[in-house]
């Protein structure tokens, strides 16, 4: 019995020290300026201030002026967090690094930056370096201000630095204290909750808030505990209501997460009841690039060919990089760089994703569709210097060499391929594929495109090139390894390609090498060329 | 008694219809589900072929058809089983091929509620483990979130304990079939399930070893652990050491008491686990120590869950995960793979309480 009239004097101890607490902390802060210390108050730190009249400047330490304005009068703005109600402030208190006194200042308060509702009043000296006014002087218009008005007057003396400026929040009634003691301990806010897919979709907003839930436990709790404070065992009292306190919190904590999970089942029903799954992510945020992926494997209508995706957002080139299979498909963020263009296959699909600058394209420098006129030229590798080098190494490393040069060649003008075949017995490697161009004998030869592609060991290939060519220009190609290997160039010939008006020229940047490409598809969301 | 047994069954039945209709209407939707596994799936099933995923460099090496994939680090026991479902509908289905998710919380109460009564705990207590067990916030996020792969290496973790306790206890040697099949689950998963196999092995030995031998391993890892990290540059040692001696700020030293602060708010603040962190100190508070320590099998038990939150702490306070302490993104994650098995202990440990309690009582009466 006495173990059972000790455990409810525990709580009889417990509920009087809260009460005590609860009053002597009432009273406390009802005492004099206490209330200034239990209350924050509002700091706006020096680097939030601007000179708006005169000059000067806002550090993190302080807000230096420089020079007055044109009357020997300057004014700094200090823009707070967050409005602030009129009614919430008592007084507005700044300090400067050294004593003022020897200027004329005024303070005050303003809704809005242009200071076209201000209200400031001269102020009283709490100490040589600190001033402050009362809010009952201001009469701001409207109630909600979110500026603090500094305004220096009437001293060829240097302005000395201001260091803080503090808003001290005006002393509550009974009620109202009441109503910030509960506001302290439960959080009444909405609580949110962190989507998965944080970067693109906002919290969700919790149903029910935890902080009530936990609150109408914790009185449930002191209930129970009364209740058990009668059986008997000290161990197993302490261990059933222990358990029982527990396992009610579960309860109560479970049964609003359930209304908060049952409000997302409904949710889903509402949204994806019936729907195929085209219509379900018709409805998703990134509907758009689903869409634009889908039109562009219908357009593309052949699900071997890769997919080389670029986009605004990790977010976006990975949806479409998921939304693309069965197409083979690697993706980016950002725009293409030149590298990646450059190992672009033909008949490889870019996608770019809400990339408006890069890549860009250009139309094609060719104006006549006299295609038909010209005729596959064959070309003679066999005397073309570095036919029989094979790659250098120094120090272990591959030395890029010329596998093959070209001399200058002089096609028509039009879009042609340049097609070399390669064949590599034993080790296979990269090669990389350059077209130079010059219009002149006296220019500078010009990279005009580029094309770097891998080859297996064992393996034989056609590696080709697309470029168009003005009238005038001469052109000379490079094949060069870029990795140890065993590469053997066969023939290699130039293939007049049909100039239809789909095609474009491609890069990074609007500079050379550029690519040949086929606009296949342009909507709001991207744009997609075939590469050729 | 009936009726709070009725009553936590309902319960958990209204939880798991719940998450059953939405996994199987929502389309995929988590991050890694659908960057990582689900396109892993999709691919193997559009192709019919395992090995046509690559990196960016194998991507333009490649000659036929292959698929850049963040999946190519992570086991494939994920996009296995979505492929399983997807070859089972014949079609690719972005909300079907989750159902499994929806339908591992019902197998895991079946097998905690089954170990439980194998342990001799009564049918309330087992029900109300169960009922905590299925309805932890974080533990129905993550069935919802289908599609990843942190809830099936919880699961496949409390099976290999679970499996682990009863070897110990009954000798049976056929239970090393699902002892074996729950660890190759574990590692199938993710490259994470690997991380939960020294606390396995080290359980395992101690269930056969004396103590000073079951210190004398547990000491000599530790010791292979440092050594190795020690050799290896950016490893742990150098993760601790290196802000602390050249102030690089490239890891967080357990000094930095945010990462404690932010642990602490995951575990009793925030609604992730309900009051899971309070309830479980319960029965470790009232377990006989001693009682316990006797039990082989409770024994291995205990060993498992020591090892496994020392990991856990050294991993969340000394190594980079610290950052991801900080930033939430994997503290819940990591925490997951071993809540149920803890859930599991808890209940073992229960049953002994009972037991005890009961064997004392019937001792006093006679």
């Amino acid at each position: 019995m006495s173990s059972a009239l000790r455990l409810r004097d525990y709580l009889l101890a417990g509920v009087t020290s809260a009460i005590l607490l609860w009053a002597g902390f009432n009273v406390w802060f009802h005492f004099g300026e206490n209330y200034r210390k239990a209350l924050h108050s509002i700091s706006v730190s020096p680097a939030h201030w601007q000179v708006v009249e005169g000059n000067g400047y806002a550090t993190r330490e302080s807000l230096t002026v420089t020079d007055p304005g044109r009357f020997g009068y300057a004014v700094a703005v200090g823009q707070l967090s967050e409005p602030v109600s009129y009614a919430q402030i008592e007084e507005i208190r700044v300090s400067f690094r050294a004593r003022v006194d020897h200027h004329g200042l005024s303070l005050g308060v303003a809704s809005s930056p242009n200071l076209t509702t201000a209200s400031t009043f001269n102020v009283g000296r709490v100490d040589d370096a600190t001033a402050s006014v009362l809010a009952s002087d201001l009469s701001p218009d409207p109630d909600d201000f979110s500026f603090i008005i500094l305004e220096i007057s009437g001293s060829s003396l240097p302005i000395p630095n201001l260091t803080d400026a503090r808003l001290y929040r005006s002393r509550p009634g009974f009620w109202k204290l009441q109503a910030l003691l509960i506001k302290g301990v439960v959080d009444f806010r909405p609580w949110t909750q962190r989507s998965v897919n944080y970067l693109e979709s906002p919290s969700r907003v919790l149903r029910v808030s935890p902080a009530l839930t936990v609150l109408v436990w914790a009185i449930l709790a002191i209930l129970l505990l009364a209740a058990w404070a009668s059986a008997r065992g000290l161990r197993l009292r302490v261990a059933l209501s222990t358990m029982s306190v527990l396992l009610l919190g579960w309860l109560f904590l479970d049964v609003a997460w359930q209304i908060t999970l049952s409000g997302r089942h409904v949710e889903a029903i509402d949204q994806y009841r019936g729907k195929s799954t085209l219509e379900k992510r018709a409805q998703e945020i990134d509907s758009g690039v689903h869409a634009f992926v889908q039109q562009l494997r219908s357009v593309v209508n052949d699900s071997s060919r890769p997919f080389v995706i670029f986009g605004d957002s990790n977010f976006t080139h990975l949806r479409a990089r998921y939304f693309a299979v069965p197409q083979p498909s690697i993706s980016y963020r950002g725009p293409p760089r030149p590298v990646w263009l450059a190992r672009l296959r033909p008949g490889d699909i870019l996608v770019a994703l809400n990339l408006p600058a890069s890549p860009v394209s250009i139309p094609l420098p060719i104006e006549d569709n006299g295609d038909l006129r010209r005729t596959r030229m064959n070309v003679d590798v066999s005397e073309m210097p570095g036919a029989d080098s094979s790659l250098n190494e120094r120090d272990g490393r591959p030395l890029p060499v010329w596998l093959l040069e070209s001399p200058w060649l002089a096609p028509e003008p039009g879009v042609w391929r340049l097609q070399v075949e390669l064949d590599s017995p034993e080790r296979g490697g990269w090669v990389r594929l350059n077209l130079l161009a010059r219009s002149d004998m006296r220019d500078d030869p010009r990279l005009l495109a580029r094309r770097e592609f891998f080859l297996h060991d064992g393996q034989s290939t056609v590696l080709s090139i697309s470029f168009a060519l003005t009238d005038g220009q001469q052109i000379l190609f490079r094949l060069q390894q870029v990795e140890t290997g065993d590469l053997i160039a066969g023939d290699a010939w130039l293939e007049p390609l049909e100039n239809d008006q789909e095609l474009e020229l491609l890069s990074s940047n609007g500079e050379p090498p550029f690519l040949i490409a086929r606009k296949l598809l342009a909507t709001d969301v991207g744009l997609a060329w075939e590469i050729l | 008694m009936k009726a709070l047994v009725f009553a936590l069954a309902a319960l958990m039945i209204v939880r798991w219809l719940g998450m059953l209709v939405e996994v199987s209407l929502r389309p995929l939707f988590p991050w890694d589900a659908w960057q990582a596994y689900g396109l892993a799936a999709k691919a193997w099933f559009y192709h019919g072929q395992l090995d046509i995923l690559a990196n960016g460099r194998e991507w333009y090496e490649a000659d036929g058809p292959v698929y850049a994939s963040n999946a190519i680090r992570h086991p494939p026991g994920v996009g296995l089983i979505q492929l399983w479902m997807a070859q089972a509908l014949g079609r690719w289905d972005d909300a079907l091929v989750n159902l499994p998710w929806a339908v591992l919380p019902g197998a895991m109460a079946f097998a905690m509620y089954g170990m439980f009564r194998q342990a001799r705990l009564g049918v309330v207590p087992a029900m109300i483990v169960v009922w905590i067990g299925l309805t932890i916030p974080f533990y129905n996020v993550h069935t919802v979130l289908a599609g990843y792969g942190d809830i099936w290496v919880g699961v496949f973790l409390c099976v290999a304990v679970g499996t682990l306790h009863f070897l110990v206890r009954d000798r049976d040697m056929m239970l090393m079939v699902p002892l074996l099949a729950a660890v190759a689950g574990l590692l199938m998963m993710k490259e994470s399930g690997l991380f939960w196999l020294p606390p396995l092995i080290a359980g395992s030995l101690a269930s056969v070893l004396a103590w000073r031998w079951v210190l004398a391993a547990v000491l000599g890892s530790v010791m292979l652990v440092l050594s190795l990290s020690l050799l290896r540059e950016g490893g742990m040692i150098n993760a601790v050491l290196d802000p602390l001696v050249s102030g690089s700020g490239r890891a967080i030293h357990p000094l930095d008491v945010h990462v404690w602060k932010e642990l602490w708010k995951h575990l009793f603040l925030q609604g992730n686990w309900n009051l899971l962190w309070s309830l479980i100190l319960l029965p470790a508070l009232l377990a006989p120590g001693k009682g316990v320590l006797a039990d082989r099998a409770l024994r291995a038990l205990t060993i498992i869950m020591i090892i496994a939150f020392l990991m856990l702490a050294v991993t969340f306070g000394f190594t980079d995960i610290s950052r991801n302490v900080l930033d939430g993104t994997r503290v819940n994650r990591l925490l997951l793979h071993i809540v149920p098995s803890l859930i599991l202990f808890g209940g073992f440990l229960m049953s002994k309480v009972i037991e005890r309690k009961f064997s004392t009582c019937e001792v006093q009466s006679r």
